[in-house]
């Protein structure tokens, strides 16, 4: 009863322009291997089905569905809006089940109206072809029926419809009973549980029937009546006692699953304490290095003016030596003085002298430049400035000497010390750098100690506090564990001794006469009950029986998924309680592995569906219906992927892979030699199905985009 | 798993073996599409046919009495 898509195919759909046959891909048995760059169709091509299946479409600008109705403008070719006035939008897929072929399409027309598009809703044509024999499927819940039923069955569709990511949410197993719900779901489990569901109620009905004819018979007889009050009773009292026991399973469950989480806390409790003290012991080494680095620091800004031999007369050795020199200088100019002790004023080479200036205002003339200088003008009034100018010192020379001298004094005793400034910064920086070294080195602890800390189930923000609300909450959990079981263990004492009660007073009933009528409802309600414990057994047999297989089965998976792979993924450990199946990942030590990375985690999902799908009770052990997934490879390497497709045909039917990573644009062939390889394993047989390569004829924007394909092998 | 394969599975049970008198060690040789002369195997197959399609607990219910004339 597989469903298996022949062709898909799409009309002016984002960027597949042109007609259905323009745009049709056929489709095998196998794995069928679209591969595309970039905005090149894939999504599109999984929007096709999300428009079929949900009438949403995913729009990647704001990353999320919106309503199709509402994004058919969008979901119009570009080239088909700007070209044609009339035209569809479609989506087709053609499928065959059970020897019957479907043709179905979802479609929207457009034209242009006075300038203007405009677009009908969405709608669904399905043609069922029969022994040659075509018919339309008119009404609504008839074509809701196959799309929901028949095509992809509504239960299976998270499984068989995958998007990048969402194969992170594939099995929500940090969700304990999500597990068992896929194992139902995907094994087929389901159906079994709804047939009990009903052989328990019928079982039920079966009972309340008889106990009705039978009362209604035996109004007159009141030992029996006292005696069917008192089976009543007692079938009561055991009733609420099986249910108490139940709820007490509940709580153990619950309490086990904590306590499962709280093991690993518990267990590292002590070691915990243990590496918080190295913690504590770090940080304080920290900051006394950080003190120390701040002190060395500061203390760096006093040296530059420490009064014995400050920095900051680093490299000025030989200024002392300058000084020297300009000192003399300066007194040998000092020297040169008049006998009155009046400075001797040094005019420019060639200016005229006292006598020479006294000479020229007698004669008004300027023997500088021999022009004439009438007593009283302006020339003549220069020449009687330069005769008159002041020629007494107001400074002494004491007063240079001895501030000279006091320099050369002090600048002494530091002259001394200034070859000695280099080696002390030399000493400082080393001081320095050795404290930041340390600081490093104890930065770099720190978070080598966080690390074991995060590894032993504690972090930088829990305390000893939380350490001991854990053991606390481990003494609560265990103390509701041995209660709980107590009271089960009591319960089922008390159920012993009803049922003893129970069987006494049955056997009482049972010899009292009843007429056939009576006897028949009996009969019909202890069959009923016997085939009610029948069925509930057979779903737990198969139930254990998948479980078993599942284990089996998933590390096979697992293994053949990341087989070649550096890093051991370790093995997945499936265990039931009640109705509840939990799966870790554990190394060869049975030691939890966590932490793996996105890739590992992806592979693990996939492992775990498809060995569920694997471990299906019956015949046929495979997915019945076609896989499509989008990008689904996006965390994997090439590795991965060529397990995934030597795996994939042996548990999915049919599987529909949109892909890049097989694209290469600079290639003749679009195709990476990963690819190619793949390709050459299929024309060889070794994977069946088909390959496809999306093509853009043309560069252009997204909205003058044209997908179009080649097919490599069919 | 479909009706046949869990029908299958039910034809397995010890229960079900020592309910209609056959050995532990045989097997309950009955047919999910053909009519069978008792009356517990007609009950399985008028529950799995039942859950299958989608019919009432009581229309069940009604379908297996009559089986017994009641």
């Amino acid at each position: 009863m597989a469903t298996i898509i022949n062709s898909v195919s799409f009309e002016n759909f984002y960027n597949y322009y042109g007609s259905y046959d323009h745009n049709e891909y056929k489709f095998k048995l196998g794995v069928n291997i679209v591969n595309a760059d970039n905005n090149m169709g894939k999504s599109k091509f999984y929007n096709g089905f999300m428009w079929l299946f949900r009438d949403q479409v995913y729009d990647s600008d704001i990353k999320a569905f919106t309503d199709a109705n509402e994004s058919l403008v969008r979901m119009a070719s570009g080239k088909a809006k700007a070209e044609n006035d009339k035209f569809k939008v479609g989506f087709r897929v053609i499928f065959s089940n059970d020897n019957v072929l479907y043709s179905v399409e979802k479609y929207a027309l457009f034209k242009h109206v006075d300038g203007e598009l405009s677009h009908s809703e969405s709608q669904l044509s399905i043609m069922e072809t029969k022994n040659n024999a075509d018919n339309p499927i008119l009404d609504r819940n008839d074509q809701q029926d196959i799309l929901n039923r028949v095509f992809i069955p509504l239960a299976l569709r998270n499984y068989a419809l995958l998007q990048g990511e969402s194969m992170d949410r594939l099995v929500d197993l940090s969700q304990k009973k999500a597990l068992s719900d896929t194992i139902d779901t995907l094994a087929g489990i389901s159906v079994l549980k709804g047939i009990c569901e009903i052989s328990k109620k019928l079982a039920k009905r079966a009972e309340d029937l008889y106990q009705i004819k039978d009362s209604e018979n035996s109004e007159n007889d009141t030992a029996k009546q006292r005696d069917k009050d008192k089976r009543n009773r007692t079938q009561q009292l055991i009733e609420n006692a099986k249910t108490e026991i139940e709820a007490a399973n509940d709580e153990i469950s619950a309490a086990k699953i904590q306590k499962e989480q709280l093991d690993a806390y518990i267990s590292n409790s002590s070691k915990r304490i243990e590496i918080r003290s190295q913690l504590d012991q770090n940080s304080i080494s920290i900051n006394n290095e950080k003190e120390k680095i701040r002190k060395i620091e500061q203390s760096i800004t006093g040296m530059i003016f420490d009064e014995e031999n400050p920095l900051l007369l680093m490299g000025l050795t030989d200024e002392l030596d300058a000084f020297d020199e300009r000192r003399e200088k300066h007194i040998g100019e000092l020297a040169q003085m008049n006998n009155d002790n009046t400075l001797v004023i040094m005019l420019p080479e060639g200016s005229p002298d006292t006598s020479s200036l006294e000479r020229m205002l007698k004669n008004e003339v300027c023997e500088v430049c021999g022009q004439p200088a009438e007593m009283h003008s302006e020339a003549w009034n220069h020449i009687k400035m330069i005769l008159d100018r002041p020629k007494k010192i107001s400074t002494t020379r004491n007063d240079f000497g001895h501030f000279y001298g006091a320099l050369q004094k002090t600048a002494s005793s530091y002259s001394r010390n200034i070859p000695k400034i280099e080696g002390k910064i030399e000493s400082v920086k080393e001081q320095l750098d050795r404290a930041k070294e340390n600081l490093n080195e104890l930065e770099a602890r720190h978070d080598d100690i966080l690390t074991q800390l995060n590894n032993a189930g504690g972090n930088a923000d829990n305390s000893e506090f939380n350490d001991k609300a854990i053991i606390s909450d481990y003494d609560t959990v265990n103390t509701t564990i041995s209660t709980k079981e107590r009271e089960i263990s009591s319960k089922q004492s008390m159920i012993v001794t009803w049922t003893d009660s129970l069987s006494a007073i049955m056997r009482r009933l049972a010899s009292y006469k009843k007429n056939t009528a009576i006897q028949k409802y009996e009969d019909f309600a202890i069959m009923m009950k016997a085939i009610d414990d029948v069925i509930r057994q057979t779903k737990d047999d198969i139930f254990n029986c998948t479980i078993e297989s599942l284990a089996k089965e998933a590390n096979e998976k697992y293994k053949a998924l990341t087989k070649g792979n550096q890093v051991s993924g370790g093995q997945l450990r499936f265990v039931r309680d009640h109705d509840i199946v939990n799966v870790s990942i554990r190394d060869v030590q049975n030691g939890e592995i966590t932490g793996l990375g996105t890739g590992f985690q992806r592979m693990k999902q996939l492992a775990i569906v498809m060995a569920i799908i694997s471990s299906k009770i019956g015949n046929e052990k495979k997915f019945d219906y076609p896989f499509i997934s989008d990008a689904p490879f996006s965390e994997f390497g090439p590795n991965f992927i060529t397990n995934f497709f030597d795996v994939a045909p042996s548990v999915f039917s049919q599987s529909i892979i949109l892909i890049k990573e097989l694209y290469d644009p600079n290639a003749d062939d679009y195709l990476t030699s990963h690819g190619r390889k793949i390709l050459q394993e299929m024309k060889n047989g070794d994977i069946p199905g088909t390959f496809y390569v999306n093509v853009i004829d043309e560069k252009a924007d997204t909205t003058g985009l044209i997908t179009s394909h080649k097919c490599y092998k069919y | 798993m479909d009706g046949k394969e869990i029908f299958k599975e039910i034809l397995k049970s010890p229960k079900l073996k020592e309910l209609v008198g056959v050995p532990e060690t045989e097997e309950i040789k009955e047919d999910y599409d053909s009519q069978s002369q008792r009356r517990e195997i007609t009950v399985i197959r008028s529950i799995i046919e039942g859950q299958l399609r989608h019919t009432s607990d009581d229309g069940i219910f009604r379908n297996i009495k009559t089986l017994f004339d009641l």
